[in-house]
């Protein structure tokens, strides 16, 4: 288990440094002079000098990404070119959104999509089993930031339970700072709910024609029991690979949603970031993005080995 | 043929997704109204007979956006679908008829681009190039990519293991000939049906790269285009909003189910009888 | 009384009947066996009895245990059969819960049907009794071998101490020591425990050395039912009459040409695998085949024996050019080549029939276009030279040349074995290795399949290289037997002096493991 961890560990480790190293082949080396770049055409050879000084970009290329791989490890992401502060200091405000946004959504999601989709397969063929079903389809087709459109025409404009948008932050009102940040996280959780109901579904209607199902039946269990009590822990499986990826579609999720609220968070940092052509802000903003799709894919492999005994000991 | 037709949901679900790509290949040749054709003071008509879903806040035929906007979403879909294919298929076939080293690279550079999620590739495509349709097709391609390559290399390990390859390599037929005659035949199923799937994501992603900017840009149109255009009005004219949501979801809905469709009639675990019972 | 009564049993599947009018009884305490081929419905029927019979599976007849009805809700059914009847299952792999322990998998079973403080002495009785040690226990089931799945799987059927075991096809999965192994702890435990034993199986003999009484089933109907001694001894029907002489393997002896020089020659091939190690420290190599020696001459039958895992297949496929050897050589006719490095001219020297006769056709290819592939080695050839040898190999094996243009699931399992045996002809080659040629085959077809093999070798002067694990096929059809374990040759010789006389422990053990031919009477425990 201990060689196992190790293993993922290191693969971890060298994703995200080739990642990194991709980031900075792509905004640092490949539009030439990056002061210029984000300057544009007419700026004057003065005012692209200074900010290359600024940007650093007298330094070699491969000193430049050693020392930002180093800068990151100690918490220096760089300066922001155009709000003129720390990239860390902007990235981890935004945090505070964008984390807790996620992590609600999954959160719903699992709670709302995983006993629908025992439900489901418990009942398979009857009506409710039909209709999950009909909902989970509907489910995966709407888009997530149109259904936060609809939410807040339904719960914000109609019934005024809940804010349209905007978010209080945490330390002024925290309440406040929840309430707002319901309705994003329902919209996110729609689509990533219906997918998991309809996996664990599979997983487990696959699972109950397992032989050691029926094993479980001769010793003197019913369909249903067996199936609890054996059935379940197996389609869990699936479902966490599942889960993994998920996390990366709520990251981008995020972004998209984050728009239809108004809320401050990660992903609109990186779209003005993008349109007044902050290179730096960008690069430190896509590398914690990548990070954290990482690390929850490091941590479903380990979970995964937690629950599989037969993972174990394959060290591959 | 008729095998296809015995499925109902297959038949409804293709019929479905093959009459909204119809009127999405319409609009290259007609549509209602021009769609760049700007009438501020038609706008925010309800359905006239003239104009069958209204007017947006531009004045412009929302018939015809969708129409358009359809086909957008279809092209930039199909297109990522056709990079995910094109690189991932080969990938994973190279992966499951080589093995060793071949194989292990193939796996990590999936691993790799699946830290990539495609609003990553169009954030950092988009800072690089500015936006524009093509944007979202490479970063939903690129997306693609690794998912292919599974789908292909799964199939074609749990094919691989079967004596006819053996047979092959004995015949003296090498990898790449082994991959092609024998691996890929059998794992066609397997990758119609991915492909669907791919197709409706993609067309999800699609919207939402176009929705906040970084994907189709005007005069061309798309749907997640026109709920952008929508988002500053929608709590006044929601209806503007919920045409082109709904021409999404029915579309992606109508794939889904051509999808699950296709499953069923292809999968070959649920044709053959359940050797245990019948043992 | 009987303790079990079945009478008038059809299972059917919408419109198709699979088992039709399936009437027996099995008395308290007696050892009943239901013979059967794959698909004649045997296993459905103990399904039928355990009331596990799968969805869309509609059953008419009636069931008593103990002259009561078997009843219908799930939940009764359920105690039932936990408490009166023991179930062991065909395929040991999958037939436990992967991610339990096997200790809890047992007390489970205690637990559901006896008393909840008994689980902490049954279960160690219990892995006694099934001959495994307590540390088993705490295994997960992929640390277990096969037999010691199937013995796990025996504690959780006698958990409950119930009156009957049903056991399908137990052993057919397991080699032939533990399989054996296994047979024989059934039996005694089931005279130990006066307990009633219904046995399913392919295997006549496996049946003849547990069963008093058998049942010969055939396409869902009851063939034949009586002793066991006179059924195997006087078969009544065709069909049983036809399986007693297949489970023989008869070959009758053929003009073969005399055996020549030297064809093959395997010097000191040895194959290790990497295991997986961590990084940069590789794990110590895996051996699977080591410094093996031995040599085939022109048009003799040579067989490879011995239990599963101890590199045959690894040595055939090394052979065949699949593989490569770690060290040595193999010679083909003087020219050295060391496995995959075989050279394109030799291939066509050198064939492989595969076990699997459903694996070993690509679906989407015709018979023609799979059985035309080797004939790549050959350039040279015209259309018309092409087709004119495809026919010729369909002719040999005696089939039409018209299934040329079919495809692969249309044919049955020994036709299609048939026909990967035209495969291997079809470059005129001079050595043919087949592994395990009929092991997939059922009982009935496994004869025919000999008998084409051998007129094959007396007409066309090959030379056969048999991997087997079945020494009654081997008796009758090598001329000399080579036995294999963990990668080396232990010994050597005709088959009727290693049969009758073993001398290395693994042949001693293979042969005592041999179930005697059927007519003679069950041995008792």
């Amino acid at each position: 288990m201990i060689l196992f961890s190790l293993r993922r560990f290191i693969g971890f480790a060298v994703t995200l440094l080739v990642a990194a190293l991709v980031i900075f082949w792509l905004l640092d080396l490949l539009p030439g002079d990056p002061a210029q770049f984000v300057l544009g055409i007419n700026a004057t050879p003065e005012s692209v000098a200074r900010l290359r000084l600024q940007m650093g970009l007298d330094v070699p290329a491969p000193e430049r990404f050693v020392g930002w791989i180093w800068g990151m490890l100690g918490g220096d992401f760089g300066v922001s070119y155009t709000q003129r502060a720390p990239v860390s200091e902007l990235i981890w405000g935004r945090l505070g959104v964008t984390l807790p946004l996620s992590v609600f959504a999954m959160v719903i999601s699992v709670v709302v999509g995983l006993p629908l989709g025992i439900l489901a397969a418990r009942r398979r063929g009857k009506p409710l089993d039909t209709v999950v079903m009909i909902v989970a389809q509907t489910g995966i087709a709407i888009p997530n930031f149109w259904f936060g459109m609809l939410l807040t025409l339904l719960f914000a404009v109609t019934l005024r339970w809940l804010p349209p948008g905007g978010f209080t932050p945490w330390h002024e009102n925290p309440g406040a700072a929840f309430r707002g940040l319901i309705l994003p996280s329902l919209a996110l959780a729609l689509p990533q709910a219906s997918i998991l109901a309809r996996v664990m579904r599979t997983a487990l209607v696959d699972v109950t024609s397992q032989d050691y199902i029926r094993t479980a039946r001769a010793k003197g269990l019913t369909l249903g029991q067996a199936v609890w009590r054996h059935g379940v822990r197996n389609a869990l499986l699936p479902v966490l690979t599942i889960l993994g990826l998920q996390f990366a579609f709520l990251v981008a999720g995020t972004i998209i949603v984050e728009n239809v609220f108004y809320l401050p968070g990660l992903g609109r940092l990186i779209l003005t970031a993008i349109l007044e052509r902050d290179l730096i802000l960008v690069r430190g903003a896509t590398i914690i993005l990548i990070l954290a799709v990482t690390a929850t894919m490091l941590l479903t492999d380990l979970a995964y080995a937690l629950v599989d005994p037969r993972l174990r000991e394959r060290s591959a | 043929m008729r095998r296809l037709f015995s499925h109902p949901s297959l038949a409804i679900g293709l019929i479905a997704t093959l009459s909204f790509l119809a009127i999405g290949v319409l609009s290259l040749v007609w549509t209602p109204f021009p769609i760049e054709q700007i009438n501020i003071p038609r706008r925010f008509l309800g359905i006239t007979p003239e104009h069958w879903l209204g007017t947006d806040n531009l004045g412009r035929d929302m018939a015809s956006l969708v129409m358009s906007g359809t086909w957008t979403s279809f092209l930039v879909a199909a297109i990522a679908v056709i990079i995910g294919m094109g690189v991932g298929v080969p990938l994973g076939l190279a992966a499951a008829a080589w093995g060793g080293p071949v194989e292990w690279l193939v796996l990590r550079l999936s691993d790799f681009i699946f830290a990539f999620p495609a609003i990553i590739v169009a954030i950092l495509i988009t800072a690089l190039v500015g936006p524009g349709a093509s944007n979202a097709i490479v970063a939903i391609g690129i997306f693609n990519i690794p998912v292919f390559a599974r789908v292909a290399r799964g199939g074609a390990l749990s094919v691989a293991t079967l004596d006819f390859v053996a047979a092959g390599r004995l015949a003296g037929l090498g990898n790449a000939m082994i991959a092609w005659r024998h691996l890929l035949p059998n794992i066609m199923s397997l990758l119609i049906v991915q492909g669907t799937i791919q197709m409706s994501l993609g067309i999800l992603s699609e919207a939402g790269l176009s929705y906040i900017g970084l994907g189709t840009q005007p005069p061309a149109t798309s749907l997640g285009l026109m709920l952008k255009d929508a988002q500053g009005l929608f709590l006044i004219h929601p209806w503007l909003t919920l045409v082109p949501g709904m021409a999404i979801v029915l579309i992606v809905i109508a794939l889904n189910i051509a999808g699950d469709g296709l499953r069923d009639a292809l999968d070959p675990r649920l044709r053959q009888e359940n050797p245990n019972v019948l043992a | 009384m009987s303790l079990l009564e079945v009478s008038g049993l059809s299972i059917r599947f919408g419109a198709n009947e699979v088992v039709s009018g399936m009437s027996f009884a099995i008395e308290r305490g007696e050892r009943f066996g239901i013979i059967g081929e794959s698909g004649s419905g045997k296993t459905l029927t103990s399904l039928a009895i355990m009331g596990l019979l799968p969805d869309g599976a509609a059953m008419e007849g009636t069931i008593m245990l103990d002259g009561a009805r078997l009843p219908r809700l799930e939940r009764e059914m359920a105690r039932l059969r936990g408490k009166r009847i023991g179930m062991v299952f065909q395929e040991p792999m999958t037939a436990l819960n992967p991610l339990m322990r096997v200790r809890n998998q047992i007390a489970e079973a205690i637990r559901l049907n006896i008393e909840d403080s008994e689980t902490q002495v049954e279960v160690p009785r219990l892995l006694d009794e099934v001959g495994l040690e307590l540390q088993h226990g705490d295994r997960f089931p992929h640390q277990l071998s096969g037999g010691q799945r199937q013995r796990v799987m025996i504690a959780i059927a006698l958990a409950s101490r119930p009156d009957m075991l049903i056991a399908d096809e137990p052993t057919s999965a397991l080699d032939l020591i533990t399989q054996r192994k296994v047979l024989d702890l059934i039996a005694e435990i089931c005279a130990r425990r006066q307990m009633a034993l219904l046995f399913i199986s392919h295997d006549l003999k496996a049946v003849a050395r547990l069963c008093t009484r058998v049942a010969v089933m055939h396409r869902g109907k009851l063939v034949e039912t009586g002793e066991a001694r006179q059924v195997f001894s006087a078969p009544q029907q065709d069909y049983t009459q036809k399986l007693v002489a297949a489970s023989r393997f008869e070959v009758r002896p053929q003009d073969r040409p005399a055996i020549g020089r030297t064809l093959l020659e395997v010097d000191g091939v040895t194959l290790d695998y990497r295991q997986n190690g961590f990084l940069f420290w590789a794990a110590k190599p895996l051996r699977a085949v080591d410094a093996v020696r031995f040599s085939v001459a022109q048009g003799e039958c040579l067989a490879l024996v011995g239990p599963s895992g101890c590199g045959k297949t690894t040595l055939a496929k090394i052979i065949v050019g699949l593989d490569r050897a770690t060290v040595g050589a193999v010679r083909l006719e003087g020219v050295s080549y060391h496995g995959s490095d075989l050279p394109k001219a030799l291939r066509r020297d050198i064939s492989l029939v595969f076990q699997d006769p459903f694996g070993s056709f690509n679906p989407r290819l015709t018979i023609g276009d799979s059985l035309g592939e080797p004939l790549r080695l050959e350039p040279g050839l015209t259309q018309a030279d092409v087709k004119a040898r495809l026919i010729e190999a369909v002719q040999a094996v005696g089939l039409h040349e018209e299934m040329l243009d079919r495809y692969p699931h249309e044919f049955s399992g020994g036709q299609r074995q048939r026909l990967a045996i035209a495969r291997a002809l079809v470059t005129r080659p001079k050595l043919l290795v087949l592994d395990e040629p009929v092991s997939a085959l059922d009982v009935s077809v496994r004869g025919e399949v000999l008998a084409l093999l051998a007129r094959l070798q007396a007409e066309f002067g090959l030379t056969y290289l048999i991997i087997s694990h079945d020494l009654d096929m081997v008796a009758a059809m090598a001329d000399r037997v080579l036995v294999m374990e963990a990668g080396k040759i232990v010994e050597e010789g005709r088959p009727e002096q290693i049969f009758a006389a073993p001398q290395h422990r693994l042949t001693r053990d293979l042969v005592a493991a041999r179930l005697p031919d059927i007519g003679a009477a069950p041995s008792s425990p």
